[in-house]
């Protein structure tokens, strides 16, 4: 699901990034951009504010990076990324009526196109079914959502996910089973618009 | 979230199942229950395929590069050719709160030079040593407590008993209220820095700024002590300040800090010790020269030559001039260099 890390190049690139070669430090950059925008934009469902939260991300990153204890990097850069994220939703519980407002169906939908081998019925059911999960997650406490998407969305390990939360793995376990438990019933809710093979047997039976 | 049936122990412990996490005596304690409790197993494949819907969702490519720009890491324009972070030199935030607190600074030893001022009613000579002493002690007392407004009147009432009690407490006030603004304005600063550099987004990861301004808000609380000595003790530090001022600006300084309180102080939250003591000076040159007005600072410092006959007197006010326009530098800087630093966020 996650693509491979390479740790020993980023451990190159990080220690070249603290010298203060900025090209290095873009490296990192683009090796881990869609993953981190990935991140937000599960996070905040909409494609603008994942932007911005990325690009913090990045930026407080840069800045932060002598604070980099060693480890696992990416860890690291999703829970500045998390950071960046629960900032947003608390300007957003701040100003309720522009959360209200926003768009939220402008994430896959505007850039994708079908990929190759992948019929026109396959892109519009992908496009539902990320359509009802955005929604779904959206629904979900903000501490589930995030564990969620890094554990099922994003293929990280448990271990991983208490890094980036700052949590034990005790707490990580039992969040990702209420997220999903949570999940199963909203998906559940919306059966009709899933695609069949994601519809429980029992239902068609 | 509760579980309102008899399954709850298990039902837990679909989930890490499914991920494998469970050890062998508890995937096999699960495994027993399923095959004889079909609620559960029914569950166990919704919760599954809740899972694999959501490892469905793809990776989705950023619209844009996040690659950084040397003026996003706040490289100075005349480092951003070599593309360097900013590993060593300070960041823009970072000089902007310097400015402010240098602000603040300032309006403390603005505030103290007033008071020292009216408190020895524009007597040319300070009072002697046991005056300068007092005025210590109360400034001492001033960091710790907010009581300097009655340990001045005492002290003015000591010294120079002449002047009319109304305008020694007057700036008194104002005194009290500058040491515990300007500490406020330190906090302030520090607030406001993490919030223009870093958006509050990093929370622990980020706040490298933030921590470091308290205890500079600490100094500037020291700042009375220093200033409340003697203006004598204050004169050989100010020309170095004063020479700081480009000559070209100075003119124009004056009407900046005459306009200080009512317009830029209200903008910047660091300055909130500022505009206590800055509508004092008028008072205090009211006060002490009787001549010029307070609404033409220029004038005063024009003046101030044909005025020096009265020797200290004038050392003092030019003493305020100096520490007047110090700090609307201070302020400019501190407000153009927020302004810069927010034009530079992305």
């Amino acid at each position: 699901m996650a693509p491979p890390v390479d740790t020993d190049a980023d451990a190159d690139l990080i220690a070249r990034s603290r010298t203060g070669d900025l090209s290095a430090f873009n490296l990192l950059v683009e090796r881990y951009q869609t993953a981190l925008y990935s991140l937000c934009l599960r996070m905040l469902g909409s494609q603008q504010a994942a932007e911005d939260a990325a690009q913090e991300a990045f930026i407080s990153a840069c800045r932060s990076l002598g604070s980099f204890r060693g480890g696992a990097f990416r860890a690291w850069l999703f829970r500045i990324a998390a950071n960046a994220c629960y900032d947003e939703l608390r300007r957003r519980r701040a100003r309720p009526a522009v959360s209200l407002d926003e768009p939220r169906g402008d994430d896959e939908r505007a850039h994708d196109a079908p990929a190759a081998g992948v019929t026109m019925e396959e892109h519009m059911e992908r496009l539902e079914l990320a359509g009802v999960l955005r929604e779904a997650l959206g629904s979900l406490p903000p501490d589930q959502r995030l564990v969620i998407v890094l554990c099922d969305v994003q293929g990280l390990d448990y271990a991983e996910i208490a890094a980036v939360t700052g949590s034990s793995l005790g707490t990580v376990k039992s969040r990702i089973s209420r997220g999903r438990h949570r999940l199963r019933l909203l998906l559940l809710a919306r059966r009709e618009l899933l695609p069949s093979r994601f519809r429980p047997s029992s239902e068609e039976a | 979230m509760p579980w309102p049936n008899r399954h709850s122990p298990l039902r837990d412990k679909l989930s890490p199942y499914i991920d494998g996490r469970l050890n062998a005596r508890e995937a096999a304690a699960v495994e027993a229950h399923l095959q004889r409790c079909e609620a559960c197993t029914r569950e166990l494949e919704e919760l599954r395929l809740t899972v694999m819907a959501l490892r469905e969702l793809p990776q989705v490519e950023p619209p844009r590069s996040f690659a950084l720009t040397p003026a996003q890491v706040g490289v100075p324009a005349s480092a951003q050719t070599g593309g360097r972070l900013p590993a060593r030199s300070p960041s823009l935030p970072l000089i902007a709160a310097g400015a402010r607190i240098a602000a603040a600074g300032l309006a403390v030893a603005l505030a103290a030079v007033v008071i020292f001022d009216v408190s020895t009613g524009g007597n040319p000579s300070p009072g002697g040593p046991g005056g300068g002493t007092e005025m210590q002690f109360a400034a001492d007392r001033n960091v710790l407590e907010d009581g300097l407004a009655s340990r001045n009147a005492d002290n003015s009432l000591v010294t120079t008993p002449s002047p009319a009690p109304a305008p020694a407490t007057a700036p008194t006030p104002a005194a009290g209220t500058t040491g515990i603004g300007a500490m406020d304005g330190g906090t302030a600063a520090g607030g406001a820095t993490g919030d223009e550099a870093y958006g509050g987004t990093v929370g622990t990861l980020g706040n490298g700024d933030t921590s470091s301004v308290p205890p500079a808000g600490g100094g500037v609380a020291g700042g009375p002590v220093t200033g409340g000595e003697t203006p004598q003790a204050m004169a050989p530090a100010l020309p170095a300040t004063g020479a700081e001022a480009p000559p070209a600006t100075a003119p124009a300084l004056p009407a900046t800090g005459g306009e200080a309180p009512q317009t830029t102080a209200p903008a910047l939250p660091a300055t909130g010790g500022a505009p206590a003591p800055t509508p004092a000076p008028p008072e205090a040159r009211m006060q002490v020269t009787n001549g010029p007005s307070p609404e033409a600072p220029l004038a005063l410092a024009a003046g101030g030559e044909a005025e020096q006959s009265d020797g200290g007197v004038d050392t003092v006010v030019l003493i305020e001039i100096a520490l007047a326009l110090a700090l609307a530098l201070a302020l400019a800087a501190g407000l153009g260099l927020a302004l810069a630093g927010r034009r530079r966020r992305p």
